[in-house]
């Protein structure tokens, strides 16, 4: 007890602690000198003699002061810290006592944070894996996509070979420029070692220049990357694998570099695999050289747009002077070439590669972050308000420990303790929590979410938790913590005395508490109100086509087995008979454009101007006659193709809706005649319009409109890249066995990929929107619990302080009745405010999800009326079981006081 | 003969180590007690006694309390903790075997 009392001592004193070791060492050591001054006096010698001996006995007064206060300053340090430390056991001792008596609220606390928390965390790691981390390469930073002003519309930015090369030897900026196309990318050999047999496989292909990867800064997992000279004509054949495709098709084999595989019909080497991870937006899975042929090379082609151009900047180069320096060559090849390259229809941009590859899904995930922050918010005004309520049972106790002398801050420490002990162990199980909800949003995360393999609970995710967990616990722990000391201590012990309900729980702090919890849920409700019902909207969208009991698959016909139109005609006449005649297919057919993003065909019509202002551009899809019969678009006018529509024929196309109203405005389109561009006159034949057809959304996902389309027969406009549409009687992906063997039957070598029914290709584009819905709707869930059960604490707490009062009102004639309204009342006032509070913030903080709304508007009046409605029937019902309790005061018990 | 002045670290430790086991005192005596006991062939500085202090306070061998001198001044006292009767133990045995080791060789019978 002595030496706790001397350590105290030595903690007050702790903020002068230096000074205090000098005096000590000052202290004792002319203690020591004076002793020796003495004796030798007291032997007979002069105090000038002595003084002068016990110097000379004593040694280097100086050196040995000087010695001591470092040692001693040590000392200091290290007792300070093994004080903080008993002191820490001590009030974790005290800690575990206090919650082992009260299991109910720390089993609560602990839940409601882990939810806080392991979300949080779950998210976090979301985010720092896919915004946060840098990109795997050398200098990232350098990397830029660069975005030519050509096209509108999402796709923008493609260049063509000329125009790179020109680009690519007159900028200043750049230390190197490389560009990519997509290429055809069949395999049909050697993906074993032994036998190099191969199930044909179509691989996302993209051909790029051989600087490719040194302009990205990639690296080699394998092999080694392309050499300069490997992009020139007669470069022997070579190739890079992406990681992914090394382990799922040649299992990893170490000896893969080196050998042949059958590529695209070609005997190609494997000279390397790429890196884990290469953070691009398209997903290639292997690479070739681009080659530019001859043809790429002269002047009609430079209005071929299909690279996609990346560049590395100098070092020092500002990304805003090298967008200068590109667009100012771009100024000076639309003057020289004015018939090739047409004018910019937006300004070049540079975008740096981070945001590139995370572009469209930053907003989002910020989102997802500041919703999660918000439940974790609630969760620890909960946890406060719980803290609150008990605070008042620990009145006495408080000022018992008051009076035995600890200080307010000691006191609040040892609350603080309790709070921050409730957060470290709930930060623990939601870090659990997080390592098993990553994986599952890993799983549902869109494809369309890129470097989600780069999302892990790692060290920083974890410094993450660790700075969460203390902030929450200083945070829901500090007000409750001062209100409880802060009531003085005369008060607590009288209040003690008469039954331990000390005013230490601040009324008006829970009602802040609640109301802000309100507020936090309100927000989070709109969110996810809005959300889902912009989902309900896109999944009720009319696609325009029936996608049930439709089978798709797609087939790229590589050009050196079909070098010409003829060979396709065969492969496609064929192979759509095979498929019609299959048991259980109503009808089949084979389309190509239907599904690809791409570019807009021009066009002219006959016997009419093109105009500036109304540019004639429209996609054409080439389909079989069996298409609009199979996909059951609806006739509009007109007729459908028919087999006699074959090459040879007289050339016909049909319009959709889009193109008939854009193009036909008030007049039947049937009829007249168009003309398709092409690079080449002969093929632009006059086509006769014979029919009008419904738009369909398929191009490019339910939430856009379609664009205008020009259908032209397959026979007369042949395709090598192909989707294969197979309306069935039964289920659609029991036909596919006998669709491959029919395919097969025809070409045994051509790869089958995405056999997928129609129903999961539409649920392709739905699969962000319902990720984000989900994990919001998920979370407004998480918080209207929280919330409940925050007013339900605070409703209960507040009837039973007032039991005494309400025992008054009944001994006076009030009705059970008058007093379950007055309850409801005051928590309904509560809400209220929190209701208003949230929707204001509500309102002004939705335009951050408005690009995640379909035909939904942020402000959507119906949507905050439900929510608002939800909520306050919900605060209601949490308030109707005290306000119960309320009504059933018993006067005579209410007011005996206990 | 007189011993160096160049005393080892853990020598002198041992030796107030020692000196403590009879019962709590401050520097000043300390130094008296090595004096007397060793007579004049321990010459050290009595300084120096006092970093040898800090430091086994520092390792918690020893703990210090101001108190009363027998001359009635406060004076700074030190007492021997249960962790250095342990590290006197200790020492004492290890003192005791190498100079026997050392004994055996230097001095043959």
């Amino acid at each position: 007890m002595q030496r706790r009392v001397l350590r105290r001592g030595r903690a007050l004193r702790s903020a002068i602690w230096k000074e205090r070791v000098n005096d000590e060492v000052d202290a004792e050591l002319r203690f020591h000198l004076e002793s020796l001054i003495q004796r030798y006096v007291e032997h007979g010698m002069t105090p000038a003699e002595a003084h002068t001996m016990a110097l000379r006995k004593f040694g280097n007064v100086d050196q040995v002061t000087q010695r001591c206060r470092v040692i001693g300053e040590g000392r200091e340090r290290r007792m300070r810290w093994t004080e903080w430390l008993a002191d820490l056991r001590q009030d974790l001792g005290f800690a575990v006592r206090q919650f082992g008596r009260a299991r109910g609220f720390t089993v609560t606390a602990i839940l409601t944070l882990t939810l806080g928390l392991g979300a949080t965390t779950a998210i976090f790691s979301v985010v720092d894996g896919v915004l946060l981390q840098p990109l795997p390469l050398t200098e990232p930073d350098r990397v830029v996509h660069v975005y030519n002003g050509v096209y509108a519309g999402d796709i923008g930015g493609p260049q063509s070979a000329l125009n790179f090369l020109d680009w690519r030897a007159q900028n200043h900026s750049f230390a190197q420029m490389a560009a990519e196309a997509a290429v055809t990318a069949n395999l049909t050999g050697g993906c074993a070692s032994h036998s190099g047999a191969c199930e044909p496989q179509r691989l996302r292909g993209m051909a790029v220049t051989a600087n490719f990867f040194a302009t990205l800064g990639a690296h080699p997992a394998l092999g080694r990357l392309f050499a300069p000279g490997e992009d020139q004509p007669g470069a022997p054949r070579v190739t890079i694998l992406s990681h992914g495709l090394w382990q799922s098709r040649f299992g990893a084999d170490s000896d893969l570099v080196g050998r042949t595989i059958m590529l695209n019909g070609q005997r190609t080497t494997v000279v390397g695999v790429a890196q884990p991870g290469m953070p691009l937006p398209d997903q290639a899975e292997v690479w070739i050289p681009l080659v530019f042929s001859p043809t790429d090379l002269t002047e009609p082609a430079r209005g071929n747009y299909v690279l996609t151009v990346f560049a590395r900047l100098k070092p020092g180069v500002a990304v805003t002077t090298a967008q200068r320096d590109v667009a100012a060559i771009s100024e000076r090849l639309i003057h020289r070439y004015p018939t090739e390259n047409p004018t910019l229809t937006r300004p070049i941009r540079l975008v740096d590669l981070r945001t590139d590859v995370v572009g469209d899904v930053r907003t989002p995930l910020f989102v997802l972050l500041g919703a999660v922050t918000l439940v974790l918010l609630i969760a620890c005004a909960n946890v406060a308000n719980l803290l609150l309520l008990r605070a008042t049972g620990r009145g006495t106790e408080i000022a018992v420990r008051t009076a035995l002398g600890a200080s307010r801050w000691r006191i609040v420490r040892q609350l603080l303790t309790e709070s921050v002990a409730l957060s470290t162990v709930a930060g623990a199980l939601g870090t659990l929590l997080a390592w098993c909800s990553v994986r599952v949003l890993i799983a549902l995360g869109p494809a369309s979410i890129p470097r989600l393999d780069d999302v892990h609970l790692d060290a920083r995710v974890l410094a993450f938790t660790a700075a969460m967990v203390a902030l929450t616990g200083v945070g829901f722990g500090l007000a409750p913590a001062l209100a409880a000391t802060r009531s003085s201590l005369a008060e607590s012990l009288r209040e003690g005395a008469r039954g331990a309900r000390g005013s230490a729980g601040n009324p008006r702090l829970k009602s802040a508490l609640v109301v802000a919890e309100f507020a936090f849920s309100l927000m989070l409700l709109a969110g996810a109100g809005l959300l889902i019902k912009s989902f309900h909207r896109l999944m009720t969208v009319d696609l325009g086509f029936r996608p049930a009991h439709v089978m798709t698959f797609t087939l790229d016909l590589p050009s050196t087995a079909y070098p010409t139109d003829d060979a396709i005609r065969t492969f496609v006449s064929a192979t759509t008979n095979r498929l019609q005649q299959l048991p259980g297919v109503q009808s089949a057919a084979l389309a190509f454009g239907m599904a690809e993003k791409g570019v807009g065909n021009d066009f002219t019509i006959d016997g009419r101007a093109a105009t500036p202002s109304a540019p004639l551009i429209a996609f054409m899809p080439s389909v079989t006659s069996g298409f609009v019969r199979a996909m059951r678009i609806p006739l509009i006018a007109g007729r459908v193709f028919t087999p006699a529509d074959r090459h040879g024929s007289a050339p016909v196309a049909m319009l959709n809706q889009a193109a008939a109203t854009r193009f036909f405005a008030g007049e039947s389109p049937v009829g007249h005649t168009l003309r398709i561009d092409g690079l080449d006159d002969s093929l632009a034949p006059p086509r006769q319009i014979v029919g009008v057809v419904g738009d369909t959304r398929t191009m490019l996902g339910p939430t856009e409109p379609a664009p205008p389309q020009i259908y032209v027969p397959l026979e007369q406009s042949p395709a090598r890249y192909l989707i294969a549409v197979i309306r069935t009687a039964g289920a659609p992906a029991s036909v596919m066995p006998a669709a491959r063997a029919a395919v097969h039957d025809v070409d045994p070598t051509l790869p089958i990929s995405h056999a997928w029914t129609m129903d999961q290709r539409t649920a392709q584009f739905v699969r962000q929107p319902r990720f984000y819905m989900l994990l919001l709707g998920l979370f407004a869930s998480v918080a209207l619990v929280l919330a409940a059960v925050g007013i339900y604490g605070v409703m209960s707490y507040a009837v039973t302080q007032r039991q005494h009062e309400l025992g008054i009102r009944v001994a006076l004639g009030a009705t059970p009745g008058g007093l379950l309204r007055r309850v409801i009342a005051q928590g309904a006032a509560l809400s209220a405010i929190g209701l208003v509070a949230g929707l204001a913030a509500a309102a002004g903080l939705s335009h951050l999800i408005a690009s995640l709304l379909f035909e939904v508007t942020p402000t959507d009046i119906a949507t905050y009326v439900t929510v608002s409605v939800l909520l306050t029937i919900i605060a209601l019902l949490a308030c109707i079981i005290p306000a119960r309790r309320a009504a059933r005061v018993d006067p005579a018990i209410a007011l005996r006081g206990e | 003969m007189p011993i160096s002045t160049e005393l080892l670290h853990g020598t002198l430790d041992a030796l107030i180590l020692k000196t403590l086991s009879w019962g709590p005192r401050h520097g000043y005596a300390i130094a008296r007690w090595l004096e007397e006991t060793t007579g004049d062939a321990l010459q050290i500085e009595e300084g120096s006694l006092y970093p040898a202090l800090y430091r086994m306070e520092r390792k918690g061998w020893i703990e210090a309390e101001w108190g009363v001198s027998e001359s009635n001044r406060k004076a700074k006292i030190h007492r021997l903790t249960r962790k250095g009767r342990a590290h006197l133990k200790a020492e004492t045995a290890r003192w005791a075997h190498s100079s026997a080791v050392v004994s055996s060789v230097l001095l043959p019978t």
